[in-house]
């Protein structure tokens, strides 16, 4: 069964479907989390959110308006950027010390061997994405990671770098532009004429 | 605007890392270009790909358990049919100040059976509450009992219109888009254009400052816009909010937009085009 039909079948109250997303999807949606919170216990809670959350309301996804995944790792992203603002309050709030611990310790690793019940075409996609941010000058893939997976503002981004903001807005620009054009065969892009390329830098 | 600010705009906003002034300027692009729109939507679906390009992790397997578990314990809303537990509130809250409201004014004598009909009942309600203030109260403070009076009304009202959404024959759902300031909160629009009325459900919305509201604007087709209602949401980000709309303007699109403490529009939240 595919994602959309098994999102159907937890709209009949199959829990079987919700096992098959779960065995599907949740050491991705774990790995987003714990690359945005750094905690994996957060992680977990997170991942136990998202997966009762699609339980609870199956009709939240719509197909016609695009992919599973890409639904998904939204929700996922915007879930676990809200717990870090909270804790981030919490712990601005309590003055706490850093946690200097490997927030990783303990976790298991899947990534050598990627995870197959992914199937195929996601493990392709992955592949292709992780290549995509490889590629990208590290700049530009820190500017966007930092927009990305810690929830930040532009301006936040240039305070933590010491880049101004015009540099960064280039980089986010320019990283994205690169991405769009190595992904676009996963990605349903339809961005009218590409033929003012800019420049690389300002 | 050059194109590479323009992209850059459009890129940021999919990101979710422009400013609240910048993320105006975004929004106010999206909604009045549709190349911008269909640029932006691309943007947003490449954006939620950088999140494939994590090393995989393997959360503890007994969470497989506890969350099949936790599942098992909360029946899909779905297999139970329509939940009406959704309108409970509303319901409670009217019948609340329905007893307050019947026995405030029985103090006074001057109305007699509130068990009526529910439609004669807002009509009892309002006549009961412009007088109320002019009565002497003993037990009941006057202007409590007005304020009662008036959201009684205004449940009942909503309740009215709740009952007469779902039963009409031209019902219309429509999914609402989310923008990046939605956080993971959604919603449904279920509108009746015979009705002239529709009812907005919202769910997860993210929580907002002290003194901020959420507020649902309407679009006609001459693009007017109308500010059909505010509502603040529940801890959970969830509300239930009654929209009334011109049958001579029948909207076109909705936008939930998070206002600022001062009363200014903050960005769009979440957004849906009707097709009527």
């Amino acid at each position: 069964m595919d994602d959309a039909e098994l999102m159907e079948a937890l709209g009949r109250g199959e829990i079987q479907a919700l096992e098959r997303l779960y065995d599907r999807y949740s050491a991705l949606v774990f790995s987003v989390s714990l690359r945005v919170l750094h905690d994996a216990q957060l992680a977990e809670d997170v991942v136990q959110e998202v997966f009762l959350r699609l339980w609870r309301q199956p009709a939240s996804f719509d197909p016609g308006r695009g992919r599973f995944i890409s639904w998904l790792m939204s929700v996922t992203r915007n879930r676990a950027l809200d717990e870090l603002r909270r804790v981030s309050r919490r712990n601005r709030s309590e003055d706490q010390e850093e946690d200097e611990s490997n927030p990783l310790d303990g976790v298991a690793s899947a990534d050598r061997m990627d995870d197959p019940a992914l199937g195929a075409e996601l493990r392709e996609q992955r592949e292709a994405v992780r290549a995509a941010m490889t590629r990208l000058p590290p700049e530009q893939r820190r500017a966007i990671e930092l927009a990305y997976f810690s929830g930040l503002t532009q301006a936040e981004i240039s305070d933590v770098t010491g880049d101004p903001l015009g540099t960064v807005k280039t980089r986010i620009r320019l990283g994205m532009r690169k991405l769009r054009d190595a992904l676009d065969e996963f990605v349903n892009i339809d961005l009218g004429d590409r033929r003012d390329e800019g420049t690389d830098e300002p | 605007m050059t194109p590479e600010e323009r992209e850059a705009l459009l890129a940021g906003y999919a990101l979710g890392s422009l400013s609240d002034p910048d993320a105006r300027d975004a929004e106010r692009l999206v909604r009045s270009d549709e190349r911008a729109a269909r640029e932006y939507e691309a943007y947003l679906d490449l954006a939620d790909m950088i999140a494939l390009s994590v090393p995989l992790r393997r959360a503890d397997p007994s969470l497989r358990t506890r969350v099949i578990e936790a599942a098992r314990r909360q029946p899909s809303p779905w297999r139970r049919g329509p939940d009406w537990r959704r309108f409970l509130p509303a319901a409670g809250l009217a019948a609340a100040l329905v007893l307050v409201t019947v026995w405030a004014v029985s103090l006074q004598n001057t109305i007699g059976d509130l068990r009526s009909e529910q439609s004669a009942l807002a009509a009892v309600v309002e006549a009961s509450a412009k007088r109320l203030d002019t009565l002497d109260q003993t037990t009941v403070d006057a202007q409590q009992a007005e304020s009662l009076g008036v959201r009684l009304e205004t449940a009942i009202r909503d309740q009215q219109v709740l009952l007469a959404v779902q039963a009409a024959d031209d019902l219309h759902i429509v999914t609402l888009g989310t923008t990046s300031a939605a956080h993971g909160g959604h919603g449904q629009y279920v509108y009746s254009p015979e009705q002239s009325a529709g009812v907005l459900l919202v769910y997860g919305l993210p929580p907002l400052p002290v003194g901020a509201s959420y507020k649902v604007w309407l679009e006609d087709e001459r693009s007017e816009l109308v500010l059909a209602n505010t509502f603040v949401p529940t801890t959970n980000g969830d509300a239930t909010v009654v929209l009334a709309f011109d049958q001579e303007k029948i909207p076109v699109r909705l936008f939930v937009v998070a206002s600022n403490s001062d009363g200014t529009d903050g960005p769009v939240v979440l957004r849906g085009a009707m097709a009527n």
